[in-house]
Parts: C-alpha cells; sequence; structure tokens
C-alpha cells in the first residue's frame, strides 16, 4: 500500500514537470483563446512625430506587423505589407508597422524609406506596447516584447483581434497568406 | 479518499513546484562553447586558437559577412590584454538559409562554429597563465522567428611556458 501510495506521488511529480516542461516549447496551444479578445490600446509616435493610437483606427480593420530593421522576416514581409497596404486601402483597411525599440532615423532608412512604405511605421521605443500583446504563458523564457517580433495581428473594426500569427509561428508566411485570407472572410461577412 | 501522504504533498509544494516554475523562466540559450578556449605558448610564439561554438538546434545565427546590410553580423571580440596580440578573427564559409519571400539566401552559421584567431605572446613574458574576455555578438533565429542580438561571454586561458 505504501509503494503504491509512493507510485502514484511520484507519477503526478512527473506529470507535473513534464507539463511544464512542454510549456517552454509549444507555443501554439496555449494561444489559441486570443482571437475575439480586445486588443490592447496604445499610443505611440510615427515616424514624423505624430501621435498615433489604436483608437484613432475605430471602425477600421487594422494589419499590425511587430518589427525590427534586422529581422529578415520582417524585412521580407515589407514589401508584401505594403502591397496589401494598396490593395485593400479602399475595403475600410490599414496597415501599421510598429517597431521595437530602435531610433527614429534608423527606422526611417532601413525600414520606411528602403520599402517605400507609404503607411505609418510607429515607434515603441521601449516595447511596452509589444509586451502588451504577448499572450500570457506563451515563450516564458523570452521577453515579451521579444516573444512578438515578427508578428502579425489583424484587428477588427470593434477592436477585436481576429488574427494572431503566432498561433502558427512554425510556418513562415511572408506573403500573408493566411492573414489575407481572415481579412476577406471579414470582409465578405460584412 | 486520500492517496497522497501528508509529507509527500508538502515536498512537492514546498521542493518540487518552486523548481519547475524556475526552470520556466530560465532564459533561452542560443549558443555555448564547445569546449573551454586554451592555448600554449612560449615568449614570441605565435599560434592560431580555434575557438568552437555550438549553436543549438533548430535555430542559426547571422554569419560575419552578411549579404543584406539590415541584418547584424556575427562578431567574435576580445578584450585587450598586455603582453598578447590577438588578430583578427578568421570566421568559416557560411551556410544558406532560404527563405520564403526572399530571392537571396541569407548568410548564417550553424551547428558548430569554429572561429580561428591568431594569437601572439611579447617577447618579455614571464611563465604565467592568463585569462582574457571574449565576447560572442549575435543575432540568433530560428525556421520562423528571430530573436534580439545577444552577447555570449567567455574566457580565453592561455598559458606561457618558457
Amino acid at each position: 500500500m505504501a509503494l503504491a501510495k509512493f507510485s502514484i506521488s511520484i507519477l503526478i511529480i512527473c506529470l507535473t514537470v513534464c507539463l511544464n516542461s512542454m510549456d517552454t516549447k509549444a507555443q501554439s496551444s496555449q494561444v489559441t483563446g486570443i482571437e475575439g479578445e480586445q486588443a490592447p490600446d496604445f499610443s505611440l509616435t510615427d515616424l514624423i512625430g505624430n501621435q498615433v493610437s489604436l483608437e484613432d483606427f475605430r471602425g477600421n480593420h487594422v494589419v499590425i506587423h511587430i518589427a525590427t530593421t534586422w529581422c529578415p522576416f520582417c524585412n521580407a514581409e515589407a514589401p508584401h505589407l505594403e502591397q496589401l497596404n494598396q490593395d485593400y486601402e479602399d475595403k475600410n483597411v490599414k496597415v501599421l508597422i510598429i517597431d521595437v525599440k530602435e531610433p527614429k532615423d534608423l527606422v526611417k532608412t532601413k525600414l520606411k524609406d528602403r520599402f517605400n512604405l507609404s503607411f505609418p511605421v510607429l515607434l515603441d521605443s521601449d516595447g511596452s506596447v509589444a509586451a502588451s500583446f504577448a499572450p500570457e504563458g506563451v515563450l516564458p523564457d523570452l521577453a515579451r516584447d521579444e516573444v512578438m517580433l515578427a508578428s502579425n495581428i489583424l484587428i477588427d473594426p470593434d477592436g477585436r483581434i481576429q488574427f494572431f500569427s503566432l498561433l502558427d509561428s512554425q510556418n513562415f508566411d511572408a506573403k500573408l497568406v493566411d492573414l489575407k485570407a481572415k481579412l476577406d472572410e471579414l470582409l465578405a461577412s460584412e | 479518499m486520500n492517496y497522497l501522504p501528508r509529507n509527500n504533498i508538502l515536498i512537492f509544494y514546498f521542493f518540487i513546484l518552486p523548481f519547475t516554475a524556475f526552470a520556466q523562466v530560465e532564459e533561452r540559450r542560443f549558443v555555448e562553447l564547445k569546449s573551454e578556449p586554451e592555448l600554449r605558448l612560449a615568449p614570441g610564439e605565435e599560434n592560431q586558437l580555434i575557438v568552437s561554438f555550438l549553436i543549438k538546434e533548430g535555430y542559426h545565427i547571422q554569419a560575419n559577412r552578411v549579404k543584406d546590410e539590415n541584418l547584424i553580423p556575427t562578431k567574435l571580440s576580445f578584450e585587450s590584454a598586455e603582453g598578447f596580440i590577438i588578430g583578427d578573427p578568421v570566421y568559416p564559409r557560411a551556410d544558406e538559409f532560404r527563405m520564403e519571400g526572399v530571392k537571396e539566401p541569407l548568410a548564417v552559421f550553424g551547428d558548430t562554429l569554429k572561429i580561428r584567431v591568431p594569437v601572439k605572446t611579447a617577447n618579455t613574458l614571464e611563465k604565467q597563465r592568463a585569462q582574457i574576455k571574449g565576447k560572442l555578438y549575435f543575432q540568433p533565429c530560428d525556421a520562423s522567428k528571430c530573436y534580439y542580438p545577444r552577447e555570449f561571454d567567455f574566457n580565453l586561458s592561455i598559458r606561457v611556458k618558457q
């Protein structure tokens, strides 16, 4: 009887350790509840000094890409974000890049000018806005703003998150195929 | 029904559970030394040291020469130490990493990164064991995500023999 109790205790402990270990690896299954949640509001300056907040875009679909200039995935997506902006600008869709922890001049030269971006690039100088989007418990071994690098978020006109690229972070989607599919679905249902 | 003896519950909550919580927040590591870099030299002698880094499975770091100027190149550097001349590191040939949406493959390092470093000692050096601080600056990525640039600090051990 004592042996059985001891074995059950060890089993429970092992299961707990294993589940916690899996938590650091598996990211996809942890953030399935994000869609439909209210997006955190923010207010950031753009490259010409204007204050821009998410609230300004209430009533629009908003595509947000969290970027840095040195991130090759972000650079690969930049031309496709610009194309998306042009293709959807008359469909009530706004595109934004939130650059994390980089100086204005660098972002202007290496992101805005290099990719000839016609939509606003906002400066999240301390990473707090990027961090505010990071789902709790996902990639706990990374800084919260770091979790969000190269992520895409789609927010509907009511301010609710409808697409979150961390949900499928194993498959890089430079051409934004999945995001556009979700956007088309939302636009078609209006 | 009480399967768990009280002592076991206490052990679980006070010893095991805090340990698992700690394990969760341990910072992710991308690079480690394959072995401690060490060299034996006579005064006035010159030789090459090979510093071997292991890049964790599933990750790569940007190479020392990047094709895209936006990217952050890997850089190995050493603190200066009296009596020792450390030359420019010689990096290996980079691997190619192909990414969807990008025509030109990225130049990256993965798996084992062996960097050769020329080291020369001054003629006047006496028998000693010197420790020189080294630093690898790198920006890691995996197949779908990139991470902030990081520094990996290590010690280079040089034994000066007579």
